[in-house]
């Protein structure tokens, strides 16, 4: 990859964020952290990440998808990858489960993690998704050269 | 046996008497006088007296009359040979059983005792029987009275109805329900009784075509949960009368039933989040993210630490929690505490803190304060709850205030802080486990959300209150109303 990739997290734990700026940093990813969901959607589309890594409960139950839902709507931000995450999910069984899936689809989630996730769990499921949308992008240009 | 006295003032008359009963075995006694027959039926009781009617002290109606006011079960004859129609009305009059005119033969007299004795025997029984009937009465309406009592003591809702679908009792829990007087609910037609739309569910219950032995529901009304049962009742016969209707108000179990998971999914969420900060932290050592030296760790290992610390203290209050459940009254054994000796305790505690901050504390306690009815450790863990948020949700340069005084026979304690305050809307929720305010302000201050929780119920549960006044950006005022000893 010619340019390292920039990976944007939105948590209010700032151990955590700490942790990640420097696993993902020993990586060679550009690390943006934001520690609050006011003042995130400006801060994002002014750096404008490849991937963004949202944290489901900060100051609400569902600040993560409001926010999430947000980001979509601005076209700039149509198609990068939103990986959320979340510490309720598996404590709550199926039923949230399901209005997660209902959710992720009303905002183009790309994949669901359950808090406490490992950073490697975490790298996986980011090489994942780049990978696929730059595969998207090549096809996309092959279809445009073609 | 049959005893008799007979009363006549002829020796001849009445030893004659005397000896045609005896020989027939008939206990007999005799009598000269009014006054000896006065003396011999104040001694004992007798079947049957024959009484003459002229006697020397007083008349046969006289001793009639005090016999009567005597309210003595004998029969009585009466004998003389002055037969005539007005002594046998006056005679009458005073409750002359029979009326016996001389001369007459021994025969007459045996007749006229046999008949007596027999009326005497069938008095008796009439007697007996309005006895036990009386009893069975008294003790029927006993029995009514303990069943109506019971029910109407019932805190479930009970309703009765008949075959006609009258509502033939209800009890007052059922009344309240429904919001009717029960002298008005009975004999009403339960159909009009259960026709408002929000008693459907009963209607539903009891309508004419269910015909079950036992039905069992759940339902709701207002903003209340019933567990239903209606039970068919039946006569000796078997056949159905009537069906009772039970409501069982479960509302509270429901409430906490619920409040158990949710408990636990907050409980979940709150070890989680730690869990995975500490997770990161660690992993940016085991994965080398910083490279071969390891000094670039330490801070992230620190972090996790402390990030430890914070989890067990978290532990330690989740046991206090439920410790405090489990005794649910205060231990009776605890001191009574002493309000300045506790005040004095828990700013000992906070000194460095407060003058870290340079927050002025100031204490107006008033002298000579009865002691609270809380025990000792308890109020300084509250106290000291109150004070630690008083500092931690404070600004630099603020006011700490301590009050306590008696008014109302309540001792009253203020913590009052010039913090950051709380929004109003989330007051409601300050004192729930878990339960922090998210804002900005807030966000840097360590916090688990179960100090208030443990105020609250230790308060509570000494019979006390707390309340709290807040305005964002002024600050707060916590309030402890304590009983005294």
């Amino acid at each position: 990859m010619a340019k390292s990739p920039k990976i944007l997290f939105v948590d209010d734990d700032r151990d955590f964020l700490a942790a990640q700026t420097a696993f993902f940093g020993g990586r060679g990813y550009e690390v943006v952290t934001l520690d609050r969901v006011e003042g995130a959607l400006e801060r994002i589309s002014q750096e404008r990440p490849d991937i963004i890594v949202l944290d489901l409960m900060m100051e609400h139950y569902d600040s993560g998808f409001l926010l999430g839902r947000r980001i979509r709507q601005d076209p700039a931000m149509i198609d990068v990858p939103i990986l959320m995450l979340s510490g309720v999910a598996a404590a709550t069984g199926h039923k949230f489960g399901a209005e997660a899936a209902a959710l992720k689809d009303w905002i183009k989630l790309d994949a669901f993690l359950d808090k406490p996730v490992t950073g490697r769990q975490l790298l996986k499921a980011v090489e994942e998704k780049l990978g696929e949308r730059a595969q998207a992008a090549k096809a996309a240009t092959a279809t445009a050269a073609g | 046996m049959t005893s008799i006295l007979v009363i006549d003032d002829e020796y001849g008359v009445r030893s004659g008497i005397c000896q045609i009963l005896q020989l027939e075995g008939y206990t007999v006694e005799v009598a000269a006088t009014g006054r000896e027959a006065l003396d011999f039926l104040d001694k004992q009781a007798f079947d049957i007296a024959l009484i003459d009617y002229q006697l020397p002290d007083l008349d046969g109606l006289t001793l009639l009359a005090s016999m009567r006011s005597r309210k003595l079960a004998t029969m009585t004859c009466m004998i003389t040979a002055y037969a005539n129609i007005d002594t046998a009305i006056a005679a009458t009059r005073q409750g002359i059983d029979f009326f016996l005119p001389k001369p007459f033969s021994p025969d007459d007299l045996l007749g006229v005792i046999e008949t007596l004795s027999r009326h005497k025997q069938l008095k008796e029984e009439a007697e007996k029987l309005r006895k036990e009937n009386e009893a069975s009465l008294l003790a029927l309406a006993t029995e009514k009275s303990q069943t109506s009592s019971l029910v109407a003591s019932l805190r479930d809702a009970v309703l009765v109805i008949n075959r006609e679908r009258e509502v033939v009792l209800a009890n007052h829990a059922m009344s309240a329900l429904l919001g009717r007087e029960p002298t008005e609910l009975v004999r009403a037609p339960v159909d009009d009784v259960l026709g408002a739309a929000h008693l459907s569910g009963l209607a539903d219950l009891l309508s004419a075509q269910g015909d079950e032995e036992r039905k069992l529901a759940e339902l709701t009304i207002g903003d209340r949960i019933f567990f239903a049962s209606v039970v068919a009742f039946h006569g000796e016969q078997g056949t159905a009368l009537g069906r009772i209707l039970t409501l069982a108000d479960v509302t509270d179990m429901r409430r906490m039933a619920m409040e158990k998971p949710r408990f636990i999914r907050t409980m979940v969420h709150e070890f989680r989040s730690p869990l995975g900060a500490i997770r990161s932290l660690i992993e940016v050592a085991t994965e080398k993210s910083l490279g071969a030296d390891l000094a670039p760790y330490l801070p992230f290992l620190e972090r996790a630490d402390h990030r430890i610390d914070k989890m067990v203290e978290l532990i330690g209050e989740l046991l206090s929690l439920s410790r405090i459940d489990l005794e649910r009254t205060a231990n009776a054994a605890d001191p009574p505490a002493d309000i300045s000796a506790a005040v004095a305790a828990t700013m000992d505690l906070y000194q460095e803190k407060l003058a870290a901050r340079r927050i002025a504390a100031r204490l107006d306690i008033a002298p000579g304060l009865p002691r609270a009815r809380i025990g000792d450790d308890d109020l300084k863990t509250v106290l000291s709850n109150l004070v630690g948020n008083a500092v931690k949700y404070g600004r630099d340069n603020g006011t700490l205030q301590l009050r306590a005084a008696l008014r109302d026979d309540k001792l009253v304690i203020e913590v009052a802080d010039s913090g950051i305050g709380i929004r109003a809307e989330n007051l409601p929720q300050l004192f729930q486990e878990f339960f922090r305010e998210k804002r900005a302000e807030t966000r840097d201050i360590d916090g688990n959300g179960l100090g208030l929780a443990i105020v609250k119920r230790l308060v509570e549960r000494a019979g006390g209150r707390i309340d709290v006044e807040s305005t964002v950006g002024v600050g707060s005022i916590f309030r402890l109303s304590l009983c005294t000893v």
